[in-house]
Formats: structure tokens, sequence, C-alpha cells
């Protein structure tokens, strides 16, 4: 069974097909990305994907379940989602605090939670930033911070939306080990970019979405 | 048929007599009236109230919530529903109720109203009404980024959520925690984007102060007189 299976998703806004009858699945240890103008609907795919937005048509199931019978927050707990602007989903004045978050209100700190974001801050080179507040991070930090939260809550599968938006190359090879590293632990990713070069070195697979239909490129 | 198009200082002139009278009123009758006034002159001035309803669909429990905490705190009048000898709703409790909800819908009415003129057909409304530039650019910016303000909060709490937190299960005292930190990623978007707004302004060369010469004028037209003189009327026939 794969990971997700979209069945025949249509989304129409305003009259509009974005797209129609799309169906695809992705396997929970797999590095695909999506690919296609701006515009043509891989963020309001990806949304579709984790319950924020609904499909005109079809069904999305994750892990063998209806994404529309799942709460956010238990996507949340299977699913980490990277927004295009970290600086959204960043909700605390240090970075220690910002790690800790999720598991503040999902039962409290443990000594092994400090542990981790202890360990999250090194793996992500966020060391030496830790005392900044986290609305003076460089972009490159904040979304190393945001994908550092992200993985604090250990789950099986990653959305990143254009994680290379306004990284230099140096920040853009670094990203690159960290996404290969998360993906050889067995966290399964789906990476939306424009950015081809990076696309084709990371992916195993790469689908297009392109005049309302989802194409695997070769 | 021809539509109508009302200037906007018809529409200000409107909105400034609802949103007074539904802050000088106090009983619920008189802006149940108002309402209604309200929502005729939200379909003369074409309100997309579908949209509108849509829109607000959420916050409709928030007012169902309003009429049952101001039921639950005010004991006077006849007791609608009691449980052991307390009395959960009253009448008066009720109508205090209710009446807020009509001051809400009121404002959301009148912002609405505005609304369906353009942001530059408003700021040179106000302009023509001798309000200063600048307070007319305030508050243009200030109404052209409420949506935006109110998607970025959405987006904080889905993403909030998607850090799977399940606020709605948490006990009062920690989903306000929770949702206190909503503030910190809005406040920094706002002061950022106020920031770049600023510096784009002066980019552009706008100087407080400055004559600036406009090359198209609004002129009332005779429904704009007809209704501007009715107006006042209809309003005050309101009050009980």
């Amino acid at each position: 069974m794969a990971y997700y299976e979209a069945n025949k998703i249509s989304y129409e806004i305003r009259g509009r097909t974005i797209f129609k009858e799309i169906s695809f699945q992705l396997e929970q240890k797999e590095f695909v990305s999506l690919v296609g103008a701006n515009g043509i609907g891989k963020t309001t795919l990806s949304k579709l994907m984790i319950g924020i937005q609904k499909p005109s048509g079809g069904e999305i199931r994750l892990d063998g379940v209806p994404v529309s019978e799942y709460a956010l927050f238990e996507v949340g707990r299977k699913v980490g989602y990277l927004f295009q602007n970290p600086s959204c989903q960043i909700f605390c004045p240090t970075i220690m605090e910002e790690l800790l978050f999720s598991l503040r209100f999902q039962g409290g700190e443990t000594p092994e939670g400090r542990d981790r974001a202890v360990e999250m801050m090194r793996r992500f080179s966020l060391l030496d930033a830790q005392n900044s507040p986290t609305h003076c991070l460089s972009q490159g930090e904040k979304q190393r911070l945001a994908l550092a939260t992200i993985l604090m809550n250990q789950p099986e599968y990653l959305m990143l939306d254009e994680p290379t938006t306004g990284l230099d190359q140096v920040r853009k090879t670094e990203l690159g080990h960290y996404l290969q590293e998360i993906h050889q632990s067995g966290v399964g990713i789906l990476m939306i970019s424009h950015d081809q070069d990076f696309v084709k070195q990371m992916s195993q697979r790469i689908l297009r979405l392109d005049d309302g239909g989802l194409y695997e490129e070769d | 048929m021809k539509k109508i198009e009302f200037d906007p200082r018809t529409k200000i002139f409107v909105v400034f007599f609802l949103s007074t009278l539904a802050v000088m009123f106090s009983d619920w009758m008189s802006l149940f009236r108002l309402s209604l006034i309200g929502i005729g002159f939200g379909l003369v001035f074409r309100v997309p109230f579908h949209l509108l309803l849509r829109r607000f669909s959420k916050i409709l429990l928030v007012f169902l919530g309003l009429i049952i905490v101001q039921s639950i705190f005010i004991h006077e009048g006849e007791a609608l529903i009691e449980v052991f000898g307390i009395q959960i709703l009253t009448v008066v409790g009720l109508q205090r109720g209710l009446g807020y909800v009509f001051r809400v819908g009121i404002v959301l009415l009148s912002g609405a109203i505005l609304s369906t003129s353009s942001m530059r057909d408003l700021l040179q409304a106000l302009q023509q009404l001798k309000v200063p530039y600048v307070i007319g650019l305030m508050v243009a910016i200030g109404v052209k980024f409420l949506p935006i303000f109110v998607q970025e909060v959405q987006d904080a709490f889905v993403a909030m959520q998607l850090r799977g937190i399940d606020v709605k299960h948490l006990r009062m005292k920690r989903r306000i925690q929770v949702i206190a930190y909503l503030f910190i990623p809005l406040i920094l978007s706002t002061l950022d984007k106020a920031e770049r707004l600023a510096a784009t302004i002066e980019s552009r060369g706008f100087r407080i102060g400055a004559k600036r010469s406009q090359y198209r004028k609004l002129q009332l037209k005779r429904q704009d007189v007809i209704c501007m003189m009715i107006v006042p009327m209809i309003m005050l026939l309101t009050q009980n």
C-alpha cells in the first residue's frame, strides 16, 4: 500500500479548473519532486494532501485513510510541512523554545526532548545562533530552524514548498545534504521546486503538473 | 437596466450614521431595526452578502457564544432556562446578547459597504471631504491589508496545528497560551510589511504635505443627494 494515494482528484476555484482527475501514488521512503510553472497548482496540490484545502472531486488517502478523516494536528504528527515562507511557522522568541514548542503542548517537555532539541541544533548548524532572537535569523537559518522543529515531531513524511527560495549556492548545497540525511533516515519527501538542477540532483522521481494534468518525467 | 453607481462619499455618510447610531443605541429593538436598515443599504450598494456570510460563517458561533455569556452573567428579567435554581438564560440577558450581536453585525456591514468602492475612490472621497491625505492614506492602507492580515492569522493557526498541536482539546489556560504565540509571527510580519511599504512609498517620491494634483474628481449625482437626505430621517426613526 502506498503512503499517499490520490485517486482522480480535481480542484476548481471560481469556475477555473486547476487540475482534473489526477491520480498518483507516493511511497513512504521515496524522494519525489513536484515541478511545474508558476500558479499551476503545485502548492494547492500539497495543501490538498495535508487537508488544509478540500478537492472538488476524488479522494486522497494518507497511510490508507482518507485525509478528510484526519484532524489537522493528526496529519501534522505524520507529515511535516515546510512552508515557502518559514517565518509563518516560527512562533517563539528563542531557538530552544521553538524546538520544544510542540512538545510542550503535546504532553510536556522531557529531558529526552531537550536532548533531541540540542541534537537538532547541532545537526542543523544552529548552535552558533542559539542566543539570537528568532526574528533576527537569516532566511537560511529560519528555514533550517523550521525544518528542525518539524523533525522534532519525528514525522514519517516531509513536504517542502520551494525550500531553495532565497538561498545562495552554498546554502542550497547545505540544504541538499540535510535533506539527503533526513531521507536516508527513512523519511519520505515530496519537494515542490522550480530549481531544475536541485530537483534532478535530489529526486528519485519527478512529477510535473501541466495543463491540469500530472505527468511523470523520465 | 442601467446599474446605479453611488459616490463613495454617500457610502461614507451612510456608514457614519450606521456606526454612530450603533454605538449610541443600547436597546436591542433599535439595534435590530438599525441592522435591517443597514441590510437595506447593503442591498442598495450591492454588498456581496453571499461572500460576506461565507467569510464570517465561522464567527457566527462566536456571536452565539456572546448571547449565552451575556445571558449567564445577567440575571435580570424572567428566566427562560434554569438548571438547579441557576438562571442560564434570562429575557434581559438574551436581549443584551442580541444587542451586542446586532452592534457587531452593523460594524461588519459598514466595512462591507465601504469595500464596495475601490480603495482609490475611497481615498479620493476622503480627500474631497477635506480629511488630511496622510490619514486617508493610513485608513486606505489599513483596509487594504486587513484581508492579508486575516489570511496570515489563518496560515499561522494552520501551521501551529501542523506542528501536531491539538488546539481544540487543550485546556482553556493552555489554549490561551498557545494562541498568544500566534501573535509573534503576525507582529513580525506586520512590522516587516510596514517597513517595506514605507520604503516603497518614499522611493516613489511620496512626501507628507506635498501638494498633489488630481486628474479625476468625484461628482455627487442625484441619487447621492437623495440618499444623503433620507438617511438621517430613516435612521432617527429607528430609535424607540
